[in-house]
């Protein structure tokens, strides 16, 4: 009975995920699932998928990072300024790293040494830097991506290095001591912290993966747009908090984050909004709708389904 | 006789523990009632429920001879019922005068605005009328001492001019005068004819106040008896059950440990919570540590374990000669620290057994390999289920699902799979039952035989006097005296520095 | 002795403090030809500055009881559109209760919603305003198809939000603000939630009613803000992609300074005065030349970070 139900809690964002599939091929007759479109469905996710494998260690300590859209366009355009400059391709990916976790130290030390709560610090943080990219945007103008990174859009280095980030991220957060601990910070902070977990270098060094795949995603999406633009990352961070939401992870993070979670919640988010285009609903406000219903009607039914189960719990003892 | 209150067969189940086991239990007009039973025997909330604070499961209660049924608080306040609750505090943000009357402020009002200056006026009556230490009504709570604080509940128990006053712990964070005042009030109220009931650690003082006193065990009230014709010994051995000897506790009845000392701590001092406290911790020693609520002793436990730091003197560790300054420094130089409050500060309650005995190991299993492998985790817990005999589905189960004691098995037993030299044990065997005690018991005198430093801190003087080879008395955060197991090691002797 | 001796240090400081803002507010008076301090830039200011110390006031009371919500901003557009459709329609009453009403039906919603489906409320705060926005981009579109536009207020009817009509309603605000903080049945409640639901619910507070209040409550003046905020500005634009989160910083900004203060100064009077002080730092750079939508934001975004950090300084639970 129980493993029973632990398979079924497992496989639900699967599920969700083929269940849009269907349900998508079926309003657009079948185009949803055309091998074109499926390529572009892919392509459209490397950039998410990549950042929610970062953010994934922010959900597990029951935090949130808001400020990954911007983090992704400061390291754009900032390393596209160095390439500007210097014509190294090189530099400006380490630029772009580089800036990705600086503000991932900055936003660990804020919220872990100094309290203020993640989503507000990120949050302040999306619209100061929002700031500071358009005003960089302004100065440089159009510019073009080197043609090494214009390159990260073929499929052949494409793929075989999403693949790379994804696995890295997945290993470091299933398989070593760092993820357990930024899952243990997310169920009990003061339990982490007596059991021995370093409770603020932890959380530092989770934003710091965050800030790098954020930075990383930039990356990818110069590629994708062969330059810079000011909308670069824009409503970018709330497409990553559904993806990690509608895999299945809790706010509370803890035990519930897990790898495959983000993974398969980072497609399902992508073919919402690739199937409402398909479907001839391509406004701004459709998808903000859409999206938000989603997000409300996800944390409902996680949320609810988790007390629920801590209600059956206590029924059922109570036979006992 | 005329009953004031008369309780059937009332049931409250708190998850897998039965609180209250139908409880039948009357209170006579003008009766002063104590009741008394160990840590988690249910008194507290059997005196909840009374209060409204609890909704009671099965049962009924008949008040004034009509059925009783207090949905919350107010209609306990509205129903001549006054508690004063052991742990539950104050509204720190608000005043002082808003506190006593919160939840009722609606009879304040003067039109859609509250009449602050009557909220004033009307408390400091209930003070003067009670004869209660005064505090400043208008400042808020956070600002003050937490006798003052005590005071505000006790004047908020009493806003309602209750028939029955229940009041649970309170006499243990006061002073002496404060207490006088509390004894002065509990006669007073009784001339008046109003009915009290008290819970208090202290059996002997209970003795003095009550009428009768009734004893709870393991959920159920096992008897009542007049305060003429009983002991203190007599009391002890119904809350307990049987005799307090036998295999439940240690033994020999001498201290037996090593010269070897494992910790040594000098001149500790940390503001408003201990005072220069020093003592050493040999090998193989159980080195208990006792006190009233406020006495600092759970306070020091946090000290040596580097979560709350201190500015003057050191803690150290003898055989690697590194003093304490952090959690760090103590648990990778084999320390260990079981808190008192396993629910919310040792165990993550949403996450599996598996996940819990590798947390504290983490660094271990890691070790220098670049990960961890999910079967050496497994491994672990598996041993861990087994050595702690830990009752579950698996190792997955989720800790919620489990009873208290199999909760703390887990707790322990997280901890002593370590390689570990000193383990500091806050109140180990709060809140399980009396198999889970005894069993706890004997994995302690295993771990002393080991070798492994124990510091034992607890509320419950038996248990201390049980297992101690050396025990620190602490009062305002001093330490008061120290005992050796075979000298004057009696509840009386720690009671005299206790108090 | 020894108190009489703080107190007295204390003052000083506060003196100190105040005549450095004097001072400062002086010389850079002078450094621009008596601009800054002229009577036409002093109503601007103290304008700027009551539209935002409403909704700080509303805030005081969701943060009062650990409540955030994100979707004022949001709110704040939908309300000033009703408060000029309804102003076209009925005159002033129309602009007052078109504003105040839908303020109080939202902000209703939001509590209800966070008290009903247990959703953490930043970020239901969050799903809430990308709905709210994409209704106002709904509600725009549908305009511009019939042939219209947005509402604009138009001559006499601006004329609240012009001096000596602004100020009168700040000074009615200000009142309200402060008796239902301080002397009301519900105030004293509502900040009893923030020592923790369980203790104020072991005190006899209905908390849930309790909590819907503070949506009401919050709404009204999030609703006068509205309307002043349309009087001022004649129209306000509809806001997508989350740009309407950037619209609470500044009241956020205002409030976590007064709540930094609120041991000196009772919150319900320190909001006005931090609110003005927070927009004259944003007066001060217009005067300097910085331009908005760069770096105007990016001093925002760092003004919240450094008020939070400094209104979380004394914080010793687990912060998320």
């Amino acid at each position: 009975m129980m493993t029973k139900k632990v398979n079924i809690g497992k496989f639900t964002p699967v599920i969700a995920l083929v269940l849009m599939l269907i349900i998508f091929s079926l309003f657009t007759e079948g185009k949803m699932l055309s091998p074109m479109n499926i390529t572009m469905l892919i392509d459209q996710t490397v950039v998410l998928l990549i950042a929610c494998s970062g953010t994934l260690f922010v959900a597990a300590l029951g935090s949130v990072d808001l400020s990954v859209g911007v983090v992704l366009a400061l390291s754009a355009v900032v390393g596209d300024v160095a390439y500007q400059t210097t014509g190294s391709t090189f530099l400006m990916v380490v630029v772009a790293i580089a800036i990705g976790a600086g503000f991932g130290v900055l936003t660990g030390f804020l919220t872990a040494k100094c309290k203020m709560a993640s989503f507000m610090c990120t949050l302040a943080m999306a619209i100061g830097v929002r700031g500071v990219v358009n005003y960089i945007q302004s100065v440089v103008g159009i510019s073009f991506a080197s043609p090494e990174i214009t390159m990260l859009q073929r499929n052949e280095f494409k793929i075989p290095l999403l693949v790379l980030i994804v696995a890295v991220c997945w290993f470091i957060f299933e398989y070593t001591k760092i993820g357990k601990r930024c899952q243990a910070i997310g169920e009990n902070e003061v339990v982490a912290g007596y059991s021995g977990v370093p409770v603020i270098k932890t959380k530092i060094f989770a934003f710091i993966i965050s800030g790098i795949t954020a930075a990383i995603a930039g990356i990818f999406t110069v590629a994708r747009l062969g330059g810079t633009s000011t909308t670069m990352g824009s409503n970018f961070e709330i497409k990553v908090l559904i993806g990690i939401f509608v895999g299945g992870v809790l706010v509370r993070g803890g035990s519930t984050a897990r790898s495959y979670k983000v993974i398969i919640g980072a497609f399902v988010v992508m073919v919402i909004e690739n199937g409402l285009k398909m479907m001839g609903y391509a406004s701004s406000e459709i998808n903000e709708a859409a999206m938000g219903i989603l997000l409300m009607v996800i944390l409902f039914l996680t949320i609810t389904a988790e007390n629920r189960k801590g209600k059956a719990k206590k029924e059922l003892k109570k036979q006992h | 006789m005329d009953a004031i209150l008369q309780i059937k067969g009332l049931c409250k189940y708190f998850g897998p523990t039965v609180a209250n086991n139908h409880i039948d239990f009357t209170l006579e007009r003008g009766e002063i009632r104590g009741l008394a039973g160990e840590n988690g025997s249910g008194k507290s909330t059997l005196l909840q429920q009374i209060a409204g604070i609890y909704i009671k499961d099965e049962g009924t209660m008949i008040l004034n001879g009509k059925e009783y049924n207090p949905k919350n608080p107010v209609d306990a306040i509205k129903n001549k019922i006054g508690i004063v609750v052991q742990e539950l505090g104050v509204l720190n943000n608000l005043p002082a005068a808003v506190n006593v009357f919160a939840g009722r402020l609606g009879q304040f009002k003067k039109g859609p605005v509250l009449d602050m200056k009557e909220i004033y006026r009307q408390a400091e009556a209930l003070f003067d009328k009670y004869g209660l230490m005064k505090v400043p009504f208008e400042k808020t709570c956070d600002t003050m001492h937490i006798e003052s604080r005590k005071m505000v509940e006790l004047a908020r128990a009493l806003s309602g001019d209750p028939d029955i006053l229940i009041l649970d712990e309170v006499t243990q964070s006061l002073s002496q005068n404060n207490r006088n005042m509390l004894y002065r009030l509990i006669s007073q109220l009784k001339e008046a004819g109003k009915t009290i009931i008290i819970i208090t650690h202290d059996l002997e003082e209970m003795i003095e106040i009550c009428d009768n006193i009734s004893v709870l065990r393991d959920g159920e009230l096992i008897e009542t008896c007049s305060c003429d014709d009983i002991t203190v010994d007599r009391i002890k051995q119904l809350m307990v059950g049987r005799e307090i000897s036998g295999d439940y506790y240690r033994t020999d009845s001498e201290s037996d440990y090593s010269d070897e000392v494992m910790l040594e701590v000098k001149n500790v001092t940390v503001p408003d919570e201990v005072e220069d406290v020093s003592f050493e911790l040999h090998k193989g020693e159980i080195l208990g540590f006792c006190g009233l609520s406020d006495s600092g002793i759970h306070d020091l436990g946090k000290v040596l374990y580097g979560i709350t730091s201190y500015k003057n003197g050191s803690v150290t560790l003898k055989q690697k000669n590194i003093e304490i300054r952090s959690i760090h420094d103590a648990i990778s130089n084999g320390m260990a620290y079981v808190p008192k409050d396993r629910d919310a500060e040792a165990l993550m309650m949403t996450d599996s057994i598996a996940s819990n005995f590798a947390l504290p190991s983490l660094d271990e299993l890691q070790g220098k390999k670049p990960y961890i492998s999910p079967s050496s985790i497994k491994q672990m817990a598996q041993k861990g289920v087994d050595d702690y005999s830990v009752k579950c589905s698996s190792i997955y189960q989720h800790m919620d699902g489990l009873s208290g004691g199999n909760k703390q098995k887990v707790n322990l037993g997280r901890w002593l799979l370590k390689d570990l030299d000193v383990i500091i044990m806050d109140c180990p065997t709060r809140g399980v039952d009396v198999s889970v005690k005894a069993y706890i018991y004997h994995v302690m005198q295993n771990a002393k035989k080991n070798g492994l430093a124990i510091i034992l801190i607890s509320d419950e003087l038996p248990e201390v006097l049980g297992m101690s080879d050396r025990l620190i008395v602490m009062k305002n955060g001093k330490i008061r005296g120290t005992f050796t197991r075979g000298e004057n090691f009696t509840q009386e002797a720690l009671i005299e520095v206790m108090v | 002795m020894e108190t009489n001796a703080i107190k007295k240090k204390n003052s000083i400081k506060v003196i100190i403090i105040i005549a450095v803002i004097l001072a400062a507010a002086l010389a850079f008076n002078a450094a621009f030809d008596g601009r800054f301090l002229s009577a036409s830039n002093l109503i601007v200011l103290t304008s700027h500055a009551i539209i935002p110390t409403f909704v700080a006031w509303g805030m005081c009371f969701v943060f009062a009881c650990d409540y955030t919500d994100m979707s004022i901003g949001a709110v704040i557009v939908l309300s000033a559109n009703m408060a000029g459709e309804f102003g076209l329609m009925f005159g002033f009453p129309g602009v007052i209760l078109g504003g105040v009403i839908s303020g109080i039906v939202l902000m209703t919603i939001n509590f209800l919603i966070f008290v009903y489906t247990k959703i953490p409320s930043w970020i239901a705060g969050i799903g809430m305003a990308m709905i709210y926005e994409a209704v106002g981009m709904f509600y725009s579109n549908a305009k511009v198809d019939a042939g219209m536009t947005i509402p604009q207020l138009d001559g006499d009817l601006r004329m609240l939000g012009r001096a000596p009509y602004i100020y009168i309603i700040f000074a009615i605000g200000l009142v309200l603000a402060y008796i239902i903080y301080n002397r009301t049945e519900i105030g004293l409640n509502i900040r009893s939630l923030g020592n923790g639901i369980k203790l104020s619910e072991s005190m006899g507070i209905n908390t849930a009613k309790t909590i819907i209040m503070v949506g009401i409550i919050c709404g009204f003046f999030v609703g006068c803000s509205a309307f002043l905020n349309e009087s001022y500005n004649a129209r306000l634009s509809i806001k997508t992609g989350l740009t309407s989160l950037s619209m609470i910083f500044q009241p956020m900004a205002g409030y976590m300074l007064a709540s930094v203060l609120s041991n000196k100064i009772n919150i319900m009077i320190g909001v006005p005065i931090c609110s003005l002080l927070v927009y004259t730092i944003f007066n001060v750079l217009t005067f300097l030349g910085v331009p908005s939508g760069t770096w105007q934001e990016a001093v925002l975004g760092i003004i919240v970070i450094v008020f939070g950090v400094l209104a979380q300084r004394n914080v010793k639970k687990v912060v998320k």
